[in-house]
């Protein structure tokens, strides 16, 4: 039997595993995003604009609006992953971070939110909100912003 | 750290605002933390009698509470009781309590001030420095962020300025502080002339802080440029001496620079300073026989001879590398050296004027240690750490005059906080 035959279905088995895990992944209802305001222009976060705002270094938006950070704890294994992911920092660097900024007295640390849903509430009541929201969490008034490496 | 009438008349004020009306309107943000610390020192004394074969006497707490009003206005302040560090004449103290006033924001930049008691910053993490928990490392380095000077460098009653410039890859942030502090005299002793002087506690006159902050968040690189001028003046009465008023400018300009790739971080800080005793101002006899040389002689020669010029360039560099953890372990290493006199780095010279041993006039230190987070609210954190020298050490700690030190020592410390 010629190699290229011998290997076909090896090739298929690797095809239906992407295609699975690659289903699985995007359709991944605890998957985190970015989550805005709809009425916020932004359409986007690159890498090291999503470090600089969640190292408190950038606070403004684009639109000129002050960015309030809601973050579930850093224990939250979803949202631990999406920054390590997204940032390549670890998320008890940026709590030492928030708590050396907090106290020196020189900012505002993140809003922490104990649930999604009441990220989702906290998004849409508060202009310049940023939250991480789970797929399934979604609603018409706010919006998902892909983070671009 | 401050006098208590001054502590209470500040803390009363956190209080009333944290009950107060206003509270009803909007919340208050309360944060705290406990640290005890378990410390052994070979020989020398560090935090205290840790000599004593295992000691408790480090024991760090705080309360820091922040308020907004609007999204220009907002104010934040921090009580502390701390128990290890000698230099201070009281246990409770108010880190920093200040209004922070945003004036001006744009799209990419931003600019405001502070009053009140403000945090000087100093290197990387100069501005916490007194929160324990957020040390980087187990036992913070005492060859930029001097234990001995804590209170003199940590918060000053003035005025702070900043802004911020994003730019597309960098952001830019700029602080001026200028204010009033009080020395503790335990840092007057220790410092300049020993047991010399009467114990005193004076302010100073003038205190000028400048910190440049560079950033690229996507590469993970930060550096820092900070310059600290104060000028203060002593009393100087030796048995014997004409008495006087003697002014004293002291200069530091600091250099750091932070790098993370992946899972690695190196921070690097160097530090240059001078201490100038205006001497001609002194118009003092001059002393004779051992008891000159049983003091620091490097800066007594400056007073007697009746010149203004600077004492001995001192310097140091701070090097550490940690590796992190997913699951939250830092682990270090850390190296680090620091002398009083440019000139006369190991204290030969010193020695061999004076005889006294040359090992008070430089310290160097090799540190290993974590940080781990044992669950959300509790962290843990260990260092082992080989000395060489004791310029480092607290005088209140050690006496020279009536303690022998030891040029070579071991610390082993423990610490463990609960945060909230």
């Amino acid at each position: 039997m010629p190699i290229g035959q011998q290997q076909a279905p090896f090739r298929l088995f690797c095809l239906l595993l992407c295609l699975w895990t690659g289903l699985t992944r995007a359709t991944d209802p605890q998957k985190v995003h970015i989550a805005v305001a709809a009425s916020n222009p932004q359409s986007s976060v690159s890498r090291s604009e999503l470090i600089a705002i969640l190292s408190l270094q950038k606070r403004y938006w684009d639109n000129g609006e002050r960015i309030v950070i809601l973050v579930p704890p850093i224990t939250n294994p979803d949202f631990s992953q999406f920054v390590i992911e997204h940032t390549g920092l670890y998320p008890y660097q940026l709590q030492r971070r928030w708590d050396r900024s907090r106290f020196a007295g020189r900012g505002r640390a993140p809003i922490k939110v104990s649930s999604p849903e009441e990220a989702l509430q906290l998004l849409k009541s508060t202009p310049g909100a940023l939250a991480f929201l789970p797929s399934l969490l979604m609603d018409t008034e706010v919006k998902h912003v892909p983070s671009l490496n | 750290m401050f006098p208590v009438s001054i502590n209470s008349l500040l803390l009363c004020v956190l209080m009333g605002l944290a009950g107060g009306g206003w509270a009803a309107e909007q919340p208050w943000r309360f944060s705290g933390f406990a640290s005890q610390g378990l410390s052994n020192t070979s020989d020398n004394r560090y935090f205290g009698k840790s000599d004593d074969r295992l000691s408790f006497d480090f024991f760090e707490a705080g309360l820091l509470a922040e308020r907004d009003w609007g999204e220009h206005l907002s104010l934040s302040g921090k009580l502390a009781y701390r128990a290890p560090y000698a230099i201070q004449a009281e246990h409770l103290s108010v880190d920093h309590l200040l209004l922070d006033y945003l004036a001006v924001e744009r799209t990419h930049w931003y600019a405001g001030l502070r009053l009140g008691r403000v945090k000087l910053g100093e290197g990387l993490y100069g501005s916490s420095r007194d929160t324990s928990y957020t040390w980087p490392t187990a036992l913070m380095n005492d060859i930029i962020y001097s234990n001995k000077l804590l209170p003199l460098y940590l918060a000053t009653d003035g005025i702070n300025l900043y802004a911020q410039r994003d730019f597309s890859r960098w952001s830019a942030a700029l602080e001026l502080t200028s204010g009033r502090s009080q020395v503790p005299g335990s840092a007057v002793e220790d410092q300049l002339f020993y047991s010399l002087i009467p114990a005193q506690t004076t302010h100073t006159d003038k205190l000028i802080n400048s910190r440049l902050e560079l950033s690229n968040p996507g590469s993970g690189s930060r550096l820092v440029f900070t310059w600290l001028y104060l000028e203060t003046e002593f009393d100087i009465s030796f048995e014997g001496l004409v008495r006087t008023i003697t002014p004293v400018h002291i200069r530091q300009l600091s250099l750091s620079f932070s790098q993370q790739w992946r899972s690695w971080r190196i921070d690097v800080e160097a530090v240059q300073g001078s201490n100038t005793v205006f001497a001609s101002q002194a118009r003092v006899e001059p002393l004779s026989g051992p008891r000159v040389c049983a003091i620091d002689c490097s800066q007594l020669t400056e007073i007697l001879s009746a010149e203004d010029r600077p004492s001995g360039k001192r310097g140091g560099y701070n090097l550490s590398l940690h590796y992190l953890y997913p699951g939250g372990l830092d682990l270090y290493l850390s190296v680090g050296e620091h002398w009083d006199n440019n000139q006369d780095k190991h204290g030969d010279a010193f020695e061999a004027g004076t005889g006294l041993p040359g090992h008070i006039k430089y310290s160097a230190s090799y540190g290993l240690g974590f940080i781990y987070p044992l669950a959300s609210h509790w962290d843990i954190a260990a260092e082992l750490r080989y000395n060489e020298g004791t310029s480092a050490l607290m005088f209140v700690d050690n006496p020279v005059l009536s303690e022998h030190l030891s040029k070579h020592w071991m610390q082993t410390f423990l610490r463990l906080t609960y945060h909230f």
